[in-house]
């Protein structure tokens, strides 16, 4: 994601990529066994001074090891981290350590990010003794200050983490991020542990820590309403991958992504009367070991794209595509069990298997409903692995064909979908894409 | 969020003066989070929007789960001290050592000038002076524990006899600890290449029988001239023998806490890795490494007694309780009982109260952990 302001960024992560291995000791690396986890795949980021850019996606995703690459956590499996110019990735240990001080992090746990057995002055000085920020006489006084300037007595010095509570904990954490002196504080959901009431506490000490000493933030979180509160600009991501990224006020504004929808009508909202539309996502993210091809979010997708042949309607082709899901996670032995709900009277009847879908009796494409009648048929056999083939020839989307790639295509802002592109959706449809599919 | 309209509108309800009932909330409950006015002066939407929609894990539910590690020895303390078996085997140990202390006098000696530490002597005779009595006297007056084949008074050789026996198990544990300590948290905290090499070398050691082991080696310490023949080379042996135990066991301590998360904020910082072990892997790692080298002080003190009896160690003739022991075994058979029973009966007293006192720190180390579990993983 970049900006348009041309000074220098402070951050600059190009092409970032951070992998696993599930493999366990040397046997499984020397026979070669063990998956590739893509936890961050291909990522471009800018930060820039001063600025919050808000990292928001759910569970596993990949946001918090991208913040634990970009500090040097984390080795890179490809791409590269720059700071000011300066390649981190291909510094040495010595020279990295020194350059820790510039970017910090925060953890999203404030009791375990602080040791139980030292006190916070002890800490907190640790981190003044490794960079030797202050000469030793005067740790205890800059302890001190550090303590005020996090909002917080300096009596709380000579405390343990297991006497403070969960605010006064994280404060503890930021201080001792502040400490070196960063320019860069990575926030990895930094209120996420803490009780409703403090939660707003720690934000706006955030903000003002920015406002006092010029930091930039890289928030990290899941919580769109703290991103909404504090960031400047915002990446969504799925999967490792960035699917949107732009002004807080362009994400939050229609149209976005169809993941950001679904995660923005997720922000609770205290009003009785609202009846905004739950976007609902189903089943659960793909694991990152196995990313579909194409569009990752593809398979989940509520707005996935019909194919360009057919005339169907993007709620009858979400209904095919969630059977289509649901066929290739079936084992091929499991039969027709594996497709209907639990507890059902496994009628071998292809119209039962379209109301387990609410797939219409009827599709409004003709060859499209020939061609499903024809797989459901092949279903009600048992024959699953026929089923597949001619759902996956009849109902192809460009989602699992086509990588779409992060560009601003018709929107204000890069998105990374193939409805704001043109060569899928043609010309109407990234026009009304802003109204959210309301079926579900 | 009121710049945002979408289909359906957000935000028509609001929570305003979310500050006084802060305020309000933290005058009531001291120890809540006294900072948070300072925050959340600026907008009270906005504090309420970041209020709501979080799940509210509550911080101090946590906080109880955990122990109260900051003055974690201060409760061990306590804890120790309300557990009558340890207290009694901490009083049996301090009164074996005082008595060992001040068995006889302690002097360092120079060339030309004789230095005495300590001038006591409860001790009545010289443990290595010959014939202070007839030979293999049942007890008496003079002799409480009578005395053995050469006439020397056994009362004083079990007294003076502590020394040997305390100081090895000691020494040898503290020895093995340093070894095991340093190793295994290395193994466990660098992993890869490094955990392999160490760790093979504790699973080949680890196959021998420790006493086996223990008396393969000393032969081969015996030669090196430093050792010599008798204390260090027992305590030597018994040090190499011991540390695999600790080794394994503060890896997997280690293993788990090199994933906390104090730890990597200590590598984000730019903390060396030797100072991040010794500050906040091996502190939060060490207790029951702790317990087991108490417990092993008895094992050890066993070993240097078999060792002794196998007449292997120190010199034959050295007042050592495993050493009389075995010098007894001929009087034993001609029925003079009390040359054997009473080293035995210190080497016994001394372990169980070693035991004692293990079991004791483990409870009040880990209140919630069974010692005994600990103790079947290790053999």
């Amino acid at each position: 994601m970049t900006t348009d302001d041309g000074d220098e960024p402070l951050v600059c992560a190009e092409g970032l990529a951070t992998h696993y291995t599930t493999a366990d000791g040397i046997l499984d690396r020397l026979l070669g066994r063990g998956e590739t986890v893509r936890a961050v795949d291909g990522v471009d980021l800018e930060l820039h001074a001063g600025e919050t850019v808000g990292l928001v996606g759910e569970s596993g995703c990949g946001k918090t090891t991208l913040g634990r690459t970009l500090v040097g956590l984390l080795e890179p499996a490809a791409g590269s981290v720059t700071y000011r110019g300066t390649d981190l990735t291909a510094c040495s240990r010595g020279a990295l350590r020194e350059l820790r001080s510039e970017i910090q992090y925060v953890f999203q746990d404030p009791l375990s990010s602080l040791n139980p057995q030292l006190t916070v002055a002890e800490s907190i000085g640790e981190a003044l003794a490794v960079h030797d920020v202050v000469p030793p006489a005067r740790r205890d006084e800059r302890v001190w200050e550090l303590l005020e300037t996090v909002g917080l007595q300096a009596d709380y010095a000579t405390r343990y983490p297991h006497e403070l509570s969960g605010g006064q904990r994280q404060r503890i954490g930021i201080a001792r991020a502040l400490a070196v002196e960063p320019e860069v504080l990575i926030c990895d959901e930094p209120v996420s542990a803490l009780d409703g009431s403090v939660q707003a506490g720690i934000l706006n000490l955030l903000a003002d820590l920015q406002d006092q000493f010029g930091l930039s933030y890289l928030l990290i979180t899941h919580d769109l309403s703290v991103v909404e509160h504090l960031a400047d600009r915002v990446a969504v991501m799925y999967l490792g991958r960035f699917v949107e990224t732009g002004t807080t006020a362009e994400v939050f504004a229609t149209p976005s992504h169809p993941y950001t929808e679904a995660l923005l009508s997720a922000i609770p909202e205290p009003d009785p009367r609202w009846d905004g539309d739950r976007v609902v996502l189903e089943g659960a993210a793909p694991s990152p070991t196995d990313i579909p091809p194409g569009c990752p979010f593809h398979t989940r997708c509520p707005r996935v794209l019909p194919p360009a042949a057919s005339d169907l309607g993007d709620d009858e082709f979400r209904a095919v595509m969630a059977l289509r899901t649901r066929l290739s996670d079936a084992d091929a032995d499991a039969g027709l069990a594996a497709l209907l709900p639990r507890g059902d009277d496994h009628t071998a009847d292809p119209a039962a298997l379209r109301d387990a879908y609410d797939i219409p009796r009827q599709l409004s494409d003709p060859d499209a409903d020939d061609a499903l009648a024809d797989a459901l048929e092949a279903a009600a056999d048992g024959n699953l692995e026929a089923t597949r083939t001619r759902l996956a020839s009849a109902f192809e989307t460009p989602c699992e064909t086509t990588e779409p790639v992060l560009t601003p295509g018709s929107a204000s802002h890069p998105i990374a979908c193939h409805r704001f592109d043109d060569r899928f959706t043609g010309d109407t449809d990234a026009a009304e894409s802003g109204t959210r599919s309301t079926d579900k | 969020m009121s710049d945002r309209q979408p289909t359906t509108d957000r935000g028509r309800i609001r929570i305003v003066g979310f500050d006084d009932a802060a305020e309000q909330k933290r005058d009531s409950d001291a120890s809540s989070d006294t900072a948070d006015a300072a925050g959340t002066t600026a907008d009270p939407s906005i504090a309420s929007r970041g209020a709501t929609g979080i799940d509210p894990t509550t911080a101090s539910t946590s906080a109880s789960a955990f122990a109260q590690p900051g003055r974690r020895l201060e409760n061990a303390w306590r804890r120790f001290r309300r557990n009558r078996s340890a207290m009694a085997g901490l009083a049996v140990i301090i009164v074996m050592a005082v008595l060992a202390v001040f068995a006889r006098p302690i002097t360092v000696s120079t060339a030309e000038v004789t230095i005495t530490l300590q001038p006591f002597s409860l001790a009545p005779d010289d443990p290595t002076a010959m014939f202070v009595g007839p030979p293999n006297a049942p007890p008496s007056l003079a002799h409480p524990f009578g005395t053995d084949w050469a006439g020397r008074d056994q009362f004083s050789r079990v007294l003076v006899g502590g020394r040997y026996t305390l100081s090895i198990g000691l020494v040898a544990v503290a020895l093995a600890l340093c070894v095991g300590v340093q190793l295994g948290a290395i193994a466990g905290y660098f992993g890869g290449w490094i955990d392999e090499a160490i760790m093979r070398v504790v699973d080949v050691l680890y196959a021998f029988p420790f006493l086996v082991l223990a008396i393969a080696i000393v032969p081969i310490l015996e030669p090196v001239p430093i050792l010599g023949s008798g204390y260090w080379t027992v305590v030597v042996a018994l040090a190499v023998t011991g540390w695999v135990g600790y080794a394994r066991l503060i890896r997997g301590e280690v293993l788990s806490v090199r994933e906390r998360e104090y730890v990597t904020a200590a590598r984000a910082l730019g903390v060396p890795d030797r100072t991040i072990i010794r500050r906040h892997v091996v502190p939060n790692a060490i207790a029951p490494v702790v317990v087991q080298a108490t417990l092993n002080v008895g094992t050890v003190v066993l070993t240097a007694a078999a060792l002794g009896f196998l007449g292997l160690g120190l010199e034959p003739g050295s007042a050592e309780w495993g050493a009389m022991l075995a010098q007894g075994r001929s009087s034993l058979l001609r029925g003079d009982w009390h040359v054997t029973v009473f080293p035995g009966l210190a080497i016994f007293l001394f372990v169980l109260a070693i035991n004692l006192v293990g079991d004791g720190i483990n409870d009040a180390l880990e209140p919630d952990r069974d010692g005994r579990d600990d103790r079947r993983r290790m053999r």
